[in-house]
């Protein structure tokens, strides 16, 4: 209850600090759609040779996207700036203001920033997939947020460990252009290249596989375990570097 | 010219601190190209396109790797910053450009980069059994004469944004706008040999095409003589354009700046 209310507080800040910048919030909504206009583009130039990615259809590819755009939306909005920042925030000591607060540390980093205006691409993720999915029920919607909710899971486990460094490295700015990897590789059905892409593939690629029914509950069953182990993991790894903090004055 | 000197020497020491996010930077700048190169050959496996093949396809997304980082530029984001806490004062009170230390900077991150990419690169380029392109030496000077401009003109864009935030509160919104028309319209991910007409022709006309898809079209001789002629007199005609917007900017801005604490 308490962290639903310290989780509130933080939304409420975050808002009013967006409306305040009216214009930058209502050109960067615009800029998102903007962004699913050039995706279209260029899944339309792949099929415009090909009548399939690895066995994965135009529609199929569409759903991958929406999966993809649902979990990186709400990557963005909450995790993103967070953990982006944790490298200055270590540097520069200001890890004290959070670490002295009686809650999770790890909790309050990842709510102090969010950004609402990325609603949008999570919106986006949603008609992509209103349009391309075949049959729509409400099972299959809970199962789409359920899964999605999984990969954002595991992307965050992920990067959470790349940020993690922060506490080894002197600086770790590549973090951005490691999430911008991910997510470009992320929007390809992984599965064609079997192995070699395992990491990523529970970002995006099983979740989608699942939702269009390319496979059943051993894939559910994968998801949900890496999700979990990797979360693990990602925190465990948190944990430990934490005990390598020693403030910036001291 | 030893002053400049001294900045490239003294970044390129400073660079070697961080030398572990350079490696990681370097990671993310090899991995995606080759994905989407992996992708582009499932595709060509089973479908119709004749206007790229094999060859042609590793070729370029290989040398999309180096080009990609010998013409990237990241201090844009970093500018924003320095202007609202006061920080860029102290570059305009230097003997030099308030360029200076990010071209030095720049130049040093990059040198690095390319030190462990090109080995990166030649390996898997050999182990996908593509010998270097057929180019004569006229060729080969316009595949670095161009890579060089369009490090210039993305470099200058980069910064003349970044300086934006003399009037907004604000510039990630354009900085992600920026990056995301120049993924699309550069050819990082798809080459511009491959678009349909319409995104082809609309791609021609901007400055993206310019940072980073002419070297690599002439690396794969694309381009005849007339329309060689006619992409690289675009190119500087961009570059042009970039100085000018750099120069007006910083003008303007610096007219408009009240540092903190002054």
């Amino acid at each position: 209850m308490r962290y639903l209310k310290i989780f509130s507080t933080f939304f409420r800040m975050n808002i009013i600090a967006e409306m305040e910048f009216r214009s930058n919030f209502i050109i960067r909504i615009i800029s998102q759609f903007l962004f699913v206009g050039v995706q279209v583009a260029m899944i339309e130039t792949y099929f415009g040779f090909t009548n399939n990615i690895g066995g994965w259809s135009r529609p199929e590819i569409f759903v991958l996207a929406g999966i993809f755009r649902l979990i990186e939306g709400g990557f963005h909005i909450f995790l993103y700036t967070n953990l982006m920042g944790l490298s200055d925030i270590v540097r520069t000591g200001e890890l004290d203001m959070y670490l002295t607060k009686p809650v999770n540390t790890l909790f309050l980093l990842n709510v102090s920033r969010q950004q609402w205006y990325e609603l949008s691409t999570f919106i986006s993720g949603i008609l992509f997939l209103i349009y391309f999915l075949p049959q729509q029920s409400l099972a299959l919607w809970i199962m789409i947020f359920g899964l999605s909710f999984l990969g954002l899971v595991y992307l965050s486990s992920l990067i959470l460990m790349f940020a993690t460094l922060a506490f080894y490295m002197n600086r770790v700015s590549a973090i951005s252009s490691i999430m911008d990897a991910i997510s470009k590789i992320s929007r390809f059905p992984l599965d064609i290249f079997g192995r070699a892409a395992a990491p990523l593939l529970l970002v995006a690629t099983v979740p989608s596989r699942v939702i269009l029914g390319k496979s059943g509950a051993t894939d559910v069953a994968i998801q949900v375990f890496g999700s979990a182990a990797l979360f693990c993991v990602a925190y465990i790894f948190w944990r430990h570097s934490l005990k390598r903090y020693s403030s910036a004055s001291s | 010219m030893r002053k400049y000197w001294w900045y490239i020497k003294t970044s390129i020491e400073s660079s070697f601190i961080d030398r572990a996010d350079i490696l990681l930077y370097s990671l993310s700048l090899f991995t995606t190209p080759v994905i989407v190169l992996a992708v582009w050959l499932v595709i060509n496996s089973g479908g119709t396109n004749t206007l790229m093949g094999y060859k042609e396809l590793v070729i370029y997304f290989l040398a999309n790797v180096l080009i990609k980082a010998a013409t990237s530029s990241w201090i844009g984001k970093f500018i924003p910053g320095r202007i609202r806490r006061g920080e860029i004062s102290a570059l305009l009170l230097k003997p030099t450009s308030i360029l200076s230390s990010w071209i030095a900077n720049n130049i040093a991150e990059k040198v690095i980069k390319l030190a462990l990419l090109l080995p990166a690169v030649l390996v898997t380029g050999y182990w996908l059994a593509v010998g270097f392109p057929n180019l004569n030496m006229g060729n080969w000077f316009l595949v670095i004469l161009t890579t060089l401009l369009a490090g210039i003109i993305y470099f200058l864009l980069d910064v003349t944004i970044g300086l934006l935030a003399f009037w907004l509160d604000e510039t990630r919104w354009v900085q992600d706008l920026f990056f995301m028309l120049e993924s699309f319209f550069s050819g990082r991910i798809i080459p511009l040999a491959l678009f349909t007409l319409f995104w082809k022709e609309i791609a021609m006309f901007t400055p993206f095409r310019y940072m980073l898809s002419l070297p690599l079209e002439i690396l794969l001789g694309q381009l005849d003589s007339p329309r060689l002629f006619q992409a690289v007199s675009m190119q500087i005609g961009y570059l042009t354009l970039a100085i000018v917007l750099y120069k007006t900017t910083l003008r303007l801005g610096i007219r408009r700046y009240g540092a903190s604490g002054a």
